[in-house]
């Protein structure tokens, strides 16, 4: 940390650091219900200096406008989701603040909440999707086999290292709001239509979120919003961080996902048509349903070619807090689905997993439903890494034997061995509504110091350290004389939500840009030269991964516990295709991390559900996995290409370990004697 | 009730209610920067510190047995020469915390060095399992865990620095 209390890396402070003289807290006063109408709300008298906020009180528009949903900033008569924001209660001692928030009592007439998504209305649908090619009743009625399945991911918790909160103050005729976040001009627009002011007299400035999982797209808006109102009623700075276990129970968890498949297979085993149903439960208001639905559906059939196709996917409102997308935007869930698939098709067919999925890769050139391909999917490349380190052929096909055979307990243990293949998508969102420019300018000063604006919250500081030699390469200064602007909505352009590795994308691609203009014009212009460059994302309409994806492979061991039926990690093994790799030490670090994350979800990562809801000692229980619990993993990259550009690679693993593992742990459990000791595995709910 | 005890060498006294804890007095009083109060539960591990020579959740260490402790955090620790050590190690090996988990991972490192004369490989996981770090791998800690042992080892038998 600098001596201003910024990361000495990044340049982001931490939130609950924030200090200010006169400061009033703030605390939330939340919806008892699910899902009912508000009758009264009584709040104790409050002590001079103290004051409740309610939706009245807000100056502008009463709700927020994001991600094509619309939910209030305080709800005032209808409340969607237990522990919705219904009021604020602000003061300068929070310990106050939290006896007066227990003597607050809150009417509501209780209505009957929804929280299954399986069976849903149409009232309840928010987004809807679907694609058809082909015949795809002709290719079931004369397949050889058809393979059905039901796959499930389960909601998960982001658990980043600081809770989600707002600090709001003044300076001189400006509003300062400082968030976690990760896109500052969402949260900025957010804030000037709420308190009805001008663009110009706020200023938004962005906080370390930590290791968010995508947590911090949208949800900082709302908290920004409530220390601000409070900021601005009561005319003095306000801080409002939530608690644990209220950013646990209150703010985005991972979509629950539920898939159902059914896979017709020639006599070759090759995959004739596909019917799946994909449905999202995206939570109250149905935020982000429109860009998760359309993710959702690219992904759908993962990296296979199928000649027949019939997909819908329904993203749904319940009366579960608002749900978000948890590093991947939903395409993990759905890709986590598709190899499950492939495994037991491959099973049906008694196919090596390897051969089954090589047989049915879409192909470069081929112009089929899916779209033409300029290139291979490096499959066999990235296989091939993967079954030599993990000795693959080998296991599974001994392990396969064991299950075949129903050995004796006595002297084999449950093992298995699991593959999956996945991709992540080029950054940017896909949906029409969501589509922005991102946007770079870079300074070459008198002093010969080059000055990077960007108005992307940078993940790491390995993210800052790479555009900074990015920069100084390309102009030929020392690294040294780059700087990066703090993250502001003061000045800087917006460059789009820091998400789907944004940071190591579009942002390198638009500092080279702007530096080699520069680099142009150095000895002809008189300095300072400032350039900028902005990139406008595309909506994407196809199925199937693009030509711009970073491709992986993983491998899971695992062998099950012979007395607690526990599976018990016996190593991981991925091969990473990533384009143009910046930094090798750096990408092989946050992939590690990454991994280890995911398997954690995997593992031991589990809410616990009462009658619908997060239960009431969920937060308690909800256990991270421990260092002593990851297994060596191994990371190997094949085909960096210095001439492609870089594609993002941070959420490979979450999308790669779930499947591989559960494949895995289907082959271990599939052996007689011990399905029934594993019965509760506790994987993060995903089967 | 009023409470002395040390804090990175300073000495405090503070009147404090007894079930306060000391990850909320250092927040209140602005005493630690460093000290992170997240899950409260004593599980996160980023509110670490050094109580009386041993690591300690400071959500975890109520108001009443401050008295007369030694406390040291990541700010007192900055002063150290085992900081230096521990900051060359990680510049040897590329591992960048987040600011989050460093303050906590720096002191247990330290306490490995403080306590172990030779620490194996198994020291080494479950002394730094206590931290549940978000941002870095745990290979790459280990290997920086075991870097900071040689490194003193060498400043021991006066190769620091070559």
């Amino acid at each position: 940390m600098d001596k201003r209390g910024r990361s000495a890396e990044t340049g982001l402070p931490i939130l609950s650091n924030f200090r200010a003289a006169d400061l009033l807290y703030v605390v939330t006063l939340r919806s008892p219900v699910a899902r009912g109408r508000i009758k009264s709300i009584h709040i104790p008298h409050l002590p001079r200096g103290y004051r409740s906020i309610t939706a009245d009180d807000i100056p502008g528009e009463p709700y927020l406008e994001v991600f094509g949903a619309r939910l209030p900033v305080l709800a005032s008569n209808q409340v969607a989701y237990q522990g919705e924001p219904i009021a604020l209660l602000v003061g300068p001692d929070p310990a106050r603040l939290r006896e007066a928030l227990e003597l607050t009592h809150i009417t509501v007439e209780a209505e009957v909440p929804d929280f299954n998504f399986n069976q849903f209305n149409s009232e309840r649908i928010a987004a809807r999707d679907s694609r058809q090619y082909g015949d795809v009743e002709l290719a079931f009625s004369i397949a050889q086999q058809v393979v059905e399945g039901d796959y499930r991911a389960a909601p998960l918790y982001h658990a980043a290292q600081e809770a989600q909160g707002a600090a709001a103050w003044f300076d001189y005729d400006k509003l300062m709001v400082r968030t976690g976040c990760q896109w500052p001009h969402l949260v900025h627009r957010q804030l000037a239509a709420v308190l009805k002011v001008k663009d110009v007299e706020v200023v938004v400035e962005a906080a370390d979120p930590g290791t968010h999982l995508d947590s911090r797209l949208w949800y900082p808006a709302l908290v920004a919003c409530h220390a601000a109102l409070a900021a601005v009623l009561c005319g003095r700075p306000a801080l409002l961080v939530l608690s644990p276990e209220e950013d646990f129970l209150y703010t985005t968890l991972r979509s629950p996902v539920f898939c159902s498949y059914r896979a017709a297979l020639d006599k070759n085993g090759n995959f004739s048509a596909l019917d799946a149903r994909v449905i999202i439960n995206t939570g109250a208001y149905g935020v982000l349903a429109d860009e998760l639905s359309r993710q959702a559906i690219s992904a759908v059939a993962g990296a296979y070619a199928v000649p027949n196709l019939r997909v819908q996917t329904f993203a749904v409102r319940s009366n579960l807090p608002a749900m978000g997308p948890l590093a991947g935007m939903a395409i993990p869930q759905v890709l986590f689905a598709m190899e499950r698939l492939a495994n037991d098709c491959a099973r049906q067919c008694e196919l090596d997993p390897v051969r089954f999925r090589a047989a049915n890769l879409l192909k470069r050139g081929v112009d089929g439903p899916q779209g033409k391909r300029k290139k291979n999917i490096p499959f066999s490349q990235l296989c091939e890494a993967v079954c030599q380190a993990s000795d693959f052929y080998r296991k599974h096909a001994s392990f396969e034997l064991v299950r075949k055979r129903h050995s004796d307990p006595g002297s084999n243990p449950g093992r298995g061995i699991g593959l999956a293949l996945s991709w992540q998508p080029p950054a940017g969102l896909s949906a029409p509504a969501n589509v922005y420019s991102a946007a770079v300018e870079v300074e070459l000063t008198k002093e010969l110091k080059i000055i990077i604006r960007a108005g992307l919250v940078p993940g790491t500081g390995g993210t800052v350290a790479i555009w900074k030699a990015l920069a100084a390469e390309i102009i030929g200064q020392s690294p040294d004389t780059v700087r990066i602007e703090p993250v502001t909505t003061a000045d800087l352009p917006d460059s789009g939500p820091s998400t789907l590795s944004a940071g190591i994308t579009l942002i390198p691609q638009l500092i080279e840009s702007a530096c080699h203009t520069i680099r142009s014009r150095r000895f002809r212009e008189a300095l300072p030269i400032k350039v900028k460059k902005s990139l406008r994302n595309r909506p994407r309409e196809a199925v199937g991964p693009g030509d711009g994806c970073a491709w992986g492979v993983a491998a899971v061991e695992l062998d099950l516990d012979r007395y607690t039926g526990q599976p018990v990690i016996q190593g991981i093994w991925l091969a990473i295709n990533a384009g143009h790799i910046l930094d090798e030490g750096k990408a092989r670090r946050s992939l590690a991390a990454s991994t280890a994350l995911a398997l954690s979800q995997v593992l031991s990562e589990r809410i616990q559900f009462e009658n619908g809801q997060v239960g009431a000692n969920a937060w308690q229980q909800y256990r991270l996995a421990r260092f002593m619990e990851i297994p060596p993993i191994h990371i190997s990259f094949c085909g960096n290409e210095p001439g492609s550009p870089a594609a993002g690679l941070g959420d490979l693993p979450f999308s790669l370990v779930a499947p591989a593992l559960t494949n895995a742990l289907s082959q271990a459990r599939d052996t007689a004697w011990l399905a029934d000791f594993a019965g509760d595995i506790p994987h993060g709910g995903d089967r | 009730m009023n409470i002395q005890f040390i804090l990175n060498g300073d000495d405090i006294q503070m009147t404090v209610d007894p079930a306060d804890r000391l990850a909320d007095l250092l927040k209140r009083k602005s005493l630690a920067d460093s000290v992170h109060v997240n899950c409260g539960l004593g599980s996160c591990g980023r509110c670490m510190v050094i109580c009386n020579g041993r690591p300690a959740n400071a959500c975890m260490i109520p108001a009443f047995q401050l008295r007369n402790a030694e406390i040291i955090t990541y700010e007192g620790l900055v002063q150290t020469p085992e900081f230096l050590l521990i900051e060359k190690a990680c510049a040897q090996h590329g591992l960048e915390l987040c600011q989050f988990c460093k303050p906590s991972v720096y002191l247990l490192l330290a306490v490995l060095l403080e306590q172990h004369n030779r620490p194996s490989g198994d020291d080494i996981r479950q002394l730094l399992s206590a931290v549940n770090c978000r941002c870095s791998a745990s290979e790459d800690i280990f290997t920086v865990a075991a870097a900071v042992y040689h490194l003193k080892e060498g400043r021991f038998n006066g190769h620091a620095g070559k």
